[in-house]
């Protein structure tokens, strides 16, 4: 695991040119790379309207375990696919099973987005963590769960005892995180001259949504994320190991991160924070300045991911 | 989704490699459509799921749809390190319209989004059995154009545009802070070539101008060419889009005429908000039932 410091990097240049790795595609959901054989499938789980969008990579040998990625939501989502993406293609060359997939209510998912709450979330991640030890033959589970998602992956990975936790930019304060929706909120409505509208305190309205940058997050949401703090549901998902990955250029652990860590600790748990020097422009998109870093920025927390998990799972 | 809609992933055999996409096919579909997504961001899902939720209604009308992402893009394996605006994806798109001739011959319709909108528009007289195409926020070139805004404004204005309050925020953001950038390097340049009278730099803007202008031209001539062909081209803006100010500079002359005549297959229709970069709740409700819209209903000439 790394230490209280800036997350160990193999070489991100070495991820960046794997990118460009060729692939074949042997049947039409099917496609494989040819420098190391692994397969990425995509595929619906689930029964007809609850079906869960879900991507498969697999390692070309038996899987020494297997890995849940659970996603951001709105555009956090869309600025962290390529993250995911090629987290799946890595890890799964490390020899891990790896399962992604889209909440119902979000991405190419069955449901509507204002359906979204915790406790479904929650329940799409036990699912496709059920799914993958099936279909992947592996018992031994470890979680990956970036923004919300890591609240989520916090909060399926208590069903699976030991299984260790990547959080990627976990939410650690819903308040900052509100506020961060504010500000983005507002420069979307300035941006599209609604001045008198940005002034307004009024952000959830009647309707029980708040309109950030075009995406709808609502009330119902936000309460039920609030009602279950990270450090609430990391703690209670029982004695296991955690990475905490702060995305910032700041190459010092935040305060409250490193707090949240250190009674984690305190509680039992083996938990290191560490930081992946990148900050990442999450509602409005690109901060890179080549076009592979506007797709795929801060893509150091995918080699960090993969030390993490090749330490504790055999 | 509706009784007898049904949705496959599927991985598209692309020049370059595998090219992710999902087909959504209502039943006995009757015509083709294919979405060509804006860039990089958002790819066959976009922003708030609006192709999602496109591709859904328009399988219920009877449309066999496809959305994919680009070969380096969302889903899709790859590098980006191909894409350049002004380099339309034409063999992708050509890939993921003949992907879907096992679903359906019918007539075929592209939708263009934003980059994808360039690239859907280059493919386009390639493409059999093509009966419309819809171009959202097309963007037409634009270098010279922010050359120009730069030159044009006064110091005065310029600095007391900088120091309002929206303005001062948007250096908070990566995107528009960038923007900004770029701004004050035209506004530098232009400056010193005021002052030192670099005839260089002159004559490299003149280029740069000239070279936009046969590209508008160009692409004009590819809209024209299509209607003679009797292929419906509908120009769909939002009254916020960023490129607004630049396909009123490209609908001067052909493109004009084409649009004031009611015989023309050429169509322009706007949208309140914007298209092209954050869109509104309540624009994407205007997209997506004007797009929807377009395809229900037959009498939509």
């Amino acid at each position: 695991m790394p230490s209280e410091a800036q997350a160990t990097s193999e070489d991100p240049a070495t991820i960046e040119r794997r990118l460009a790795d060729g692939w074949t595609r042997d049947r039409d959901r099917r496609i494989i790379r040819r420098s190391d054989g692994i397969v990425v499938r995509a595929d619906f789980i689930g029964p007809v309207d609850e079906r869960l969008f879900a991507v498969s990579h697999l390692p070309a040998r038996a899987p020494r375990a297997g890995v849940v990625v659970c996603p951001p939501l709105y555009a956090e989502a869309i600025r962290n696919q390529r993250r995911e993406l090629v987290a799946g293609w890595e890890l799964s060359a490390a020899g891990f099973a790896v399962q992604r997939f889209h909440y119902r209510g979000s991405g190419h998912s069955d449901g509507e987005t204002s359906s979204l709450v915790l406790e479904r979330l929650v329940d799409d991640a036990r699912r496709v963590a059920r799914h993958l030890q099936e279909a992947a033959s592996v018992e031994q589970l470890a979680f990956v769960g970036t923004r919300i998602g890591a609240t989520v992956a916090a909060l399926a990975a208590a069903d699976f005892p030991d299984a260790p936790l990547v959080l990627w930019a976990p939410i650690v304060d819903m308040d900052a995180y509100l506020t961060e929706l504010r500000r983005a909120r507002m420069i979307g409505l300035l941006r599209e001259g609604r001045q008198a509208d940005a002034k307004s305190t009024d952000h959830f309205g009647a309707n029980g949504h708040i309109d950030v940058v075009g995406y709808p997050v609502s009330q119902r949401l936000y309460e039920s994320v609030a009602a279950a703090p990270l450090e609430e549901a990391v703690r209670s998902a029982g004695p296991r190991t955690v990475l905490a990955l702060q995305m910032t250029r700041r190459q010092e652990v935040r305060p409250d991160l490193a707090a949240v860590v250190e009674r984690w600790n305190a509680a039992g748990l083996r938990a290191t924070a560490g930081v992946v020097p990148y900050d990442e422009a999450w509602w409005f998109g690109a901060a890179g300045s080549s076009v592979i870093e506007l797709s795929a920025g801060g893509l150091d927390v995918v080699p960090a991911t993969v030390a993490a998990f090749q330490d504790q799972l055999s | 989704m509706s009784v007898g809609v049904s949705e496959s992933p599927l991985y598209i055999e692309g020049p370059d490699g595998p090219m992710f996409g999902i087909e959504t096919v209502g039943p006995d579909p009757q015509r083709r459509i294919v979405f060509c997504t804006g860039g990089w961001h958002g790819g066959s899902i976009n922003g708030n799921r609006m192709i999602v939720h496109l591709a859904r209604r328009l399988a219920e009308a009877g449309c066999a749809v496809l959305r994919f992402d680009w070969f380096g893009a969302g889903e899709s394996p790859g590098s980006l390190d191909y894409f350049r605006i002004d380099r339309p994806a034409v063999d992708q798109t050509e890939a993921a319209v003949r992907s879907m001739e096992a679903a359906t011959f019918g007539p075929l319709s592209l939708v263009g989004i934003c980059l994808g909108s360039r690239s859907a528009l280059a493919a386009a007289p390639l493409l059999a059995n093509l009966e419309s195409l819809i171009l959202v926020s097309f963007p037409f070139p634009t270098a010279s154009t922010k050359q120009k805004r730069a030159e044009r404004i006064s110091a005065k204005d310029a600095v007391r545009q900088g120091l309002r309050p929206s303005v001062l925020r948007g250096w908070l953001e990566p995107a528009t802070r960038r923007v900004y950038i770029k701004f004050l390097k035209l506004r530098w340049q232009a400056v010193r070539r005021r002052f030192a009278g670099d005839v260089a730099d002159v004559e490299a803007i003149e280029r740069r101008q000239m070279k936009d202008q046969q590209d508008r031209s160009a692409l004009v001539a590819q809209v024209s060419q299509l209607a003679e062909a009797g292929v419906d081209v509908t120009f769909l803006y939002g009254t916020g889009d960023a490129g607004l100010g630049h396909f009123e500079a490209a609908r001067q002359g052909e493109l004009d005429r084409l649009l004031a005549d009611p015989a023309s297959p050429v169509r322009l229709r706007m949208i309140d908000g914007d298209l092209s970069g954050y869109s509104s709740l309540d624009a994407q409700k205007a997209l997506i039932d004007a797009v929807a819209g377009w395809f229900e209903h037959p009498d939509r000439a």
